[in-house]
């Protein structure tokens, strides 16, 4: 397990969110996207557009969470999981632009107006992310074809 | 007279487009509650003010590209949309433009999706796949295009941090002017700002326009979120289709009371309030700050914004959009 490029990730991630946010990133649950940062290490691909990958695939599985625990009864706590969702959300959006992943993002795209559909038929969360693994696993063939 | 007919716009063209977006969806399942549901958000009807201003931004630049100018204005409407049906879940609104909000037809987790979707297939409506694989997507774009568009809809994260602002200062009377003005910039004016800037620069106006446009919005955002501040206070919940005071009954400290916490007499009954305050204090303090000074005082500041906004008008002297300007600034301030 490269650590290394997960850790690198986290901290590209922090220099970009608001600190006005207050997002806590040590409840975050890491274990699904070192998968997909040991995928990354198996394919040719510069390390920062690793980085940029592995990104997208934090914000998209950190706020695929937020915004499953939307049954919170206190409003608080409830607001803020679903700003914090919809904050990342549009970072994903903002990195990929940011440097220049346009290929990475259209297909990112149509995925995550698909999970909000999975989500409405209740699919799991696990297999929702099973699913973007598949997608980056693609998208690294075709990078690599 | 309307705006769109006074800047000669055709909404009903508009709409349609709007709901395209989901109709041509080959995801979506015709009998789906999200389609259902999305249909209903448009056909609420609104002002399209935001469009409107894409429209009007894009007559600063070249003609030609009035398909880049309505996939913009497309966008940005979906993401208005969108935010405000997770607005009203934060807000506890259940109604909105005298209908139920979409979390009361349906529930906050239905809504937040329905939320999200619509503004991932509005990215993937109109930006496309440079290149091509063709999905129900509009027509391809070129991939500058399909940046300038998907940078369109990280404003979110701008929108979040006006929320975030008025989360962390519920009830917080010690809110200073910087911090509401901050607030009320990220909540409201940047995407009105972003608006007129996004149509110039689907249209090829030179990054100098686009700026000016980008700066007279955000004073006439901030004139246009006072004024809604104000009518919080000053109308009836028949005109706004909300309890009168509704901001302050969820702890938004608006601008009205932050001027009202400066009369000596006021300011200590303001203080007592909380989210736990019984409903005849909260009525009491609302009806004092409507019948305050601080009402006066709030429009003035609405008024130099807006007239920031007028003197900026004269930058584009040579343009013959400018009246247009003009009519946007008069439909904010008649």
């Amino acid at each position: 397990m490269d650590m290394k490029l997960l850790q690198d990730t986290i901290d590209l991630l922090r220099s970009h969110i608001d600190s006005g946010t207050d997002i806590d990133w040590m409840e975050m649950d890491n274990r699904p996207v070192r998968d997909i940062a040991d995928m990354l290490n198996a394919y040719e691909l510069a390390y920062s557009r690793k980085m940029t990958v592995l990104a997208c695939c934090i914000l998209i599985h950190t706020a695929l969470n937020k915004h499953g625990k939307l049954q919170a009864k206190d409003n608080e706590r409830l607001t803020r999981l679903l700003l914090d969702g919809d904050y990342l959300t549009g970072l994903m959006y903002r990195i990929a632009v940011k440097r220049k992943e346009w290929k990475l993002l259209s297909r990112l795209l149509p995925f995550h107006k698909r999970m909000q559909l999975s989500l409405l038929k209740n699919v799991s969360p696990e297999r929702i992310f099973n699913e973007l693994k598949r997608e980056i696993r693609s998208y690294l063939e075709q990078r690599s074809a | 007279m309307n705006l769109h007919n006074r800047i000669g716009v055709d909404l009903a063209s508009f709409d349609r487009l709007l709901r395209e977006v989901v109709s041509s969806d080959r995801d979506l399942p015709p009998s789906s509650v999200v389609l259902s549901s999305v249909m209903d958000l448009i056909n609420a009807g609104g002002k399209r003010l935001r469009p409107l201003m894409v429209v009007l931004g894009s007559r600063f630049g070249e003609s030609g590209h009035e398909p880049a100018v309505m996939k913009t204005a497309v966008l940005l409407e979906y993401l208005h949309m969108a935010s405000l049906v997770h607005d009203d879940i934060i807000d506890q609104s259940d109604m909105r433009r005298g209908r139920p909000t979409l979390h009361e037809t349906t529930d906050v987790q239905t809504a937040v999706h329905i939320g999200n979707y619509m503004i991932a297939r509005a990215i993937e409506w109109a930006a496309g796949h440079p290149g091509g694989d063709p999905d129900g997507s509009s027509e391809d774009v070129s991939e500058d295009e399909a940046y300038r568009l998907a940078e369109l809809a990280a404003l979110v994260t701008e929108l979040c941090m006006g929320e975030y602002d008025q989360l962390q200062h519920r009830f917080d009377f010690g809110l200073t002017m910087e911090q509401y003005l901050e607030k009320t910039r990220c909540k409201t004016a940047l995407l009105m700002a972003h608006c007129l800037k996004a149509g110039a620069e689907a249209a090829h106006a030179d990054a100098g326009t686009a700026e000016r446009l980008f700066q007279f919005g955000e004073s006439l955002g901030m004139a246009f979120q006072i004024r809604d501040d104000l009518l919080d206070f000053t109308k009836p919940k028949e005109a706004i289709g909300k309890p009168a005071g509704a901001d302050l009954r969820n702890g938004n400290i608006t601008l009205p009371v932050l001027y009202a916490l400066n009369d000596p007499a006021l300011a200590p009954r303001i203080r007592q309030l909380g989210p736990h305050s019984a409903a005849a204090d909260m009525d009491d303090v609302i009806h004092r700050i409507a019948a305050s000074g601080a009402i006066e005082q709030s429009e003035e500041l609405a008024r130099s914004y807006a007239e920031h906004a007028r003197r900026m008008i004269v930058d584009f002297a040579d343009h013959p959009a400018q009246r247009d300007l003009q009519t946007l600034l008069h439909y904010f301030l008649p």
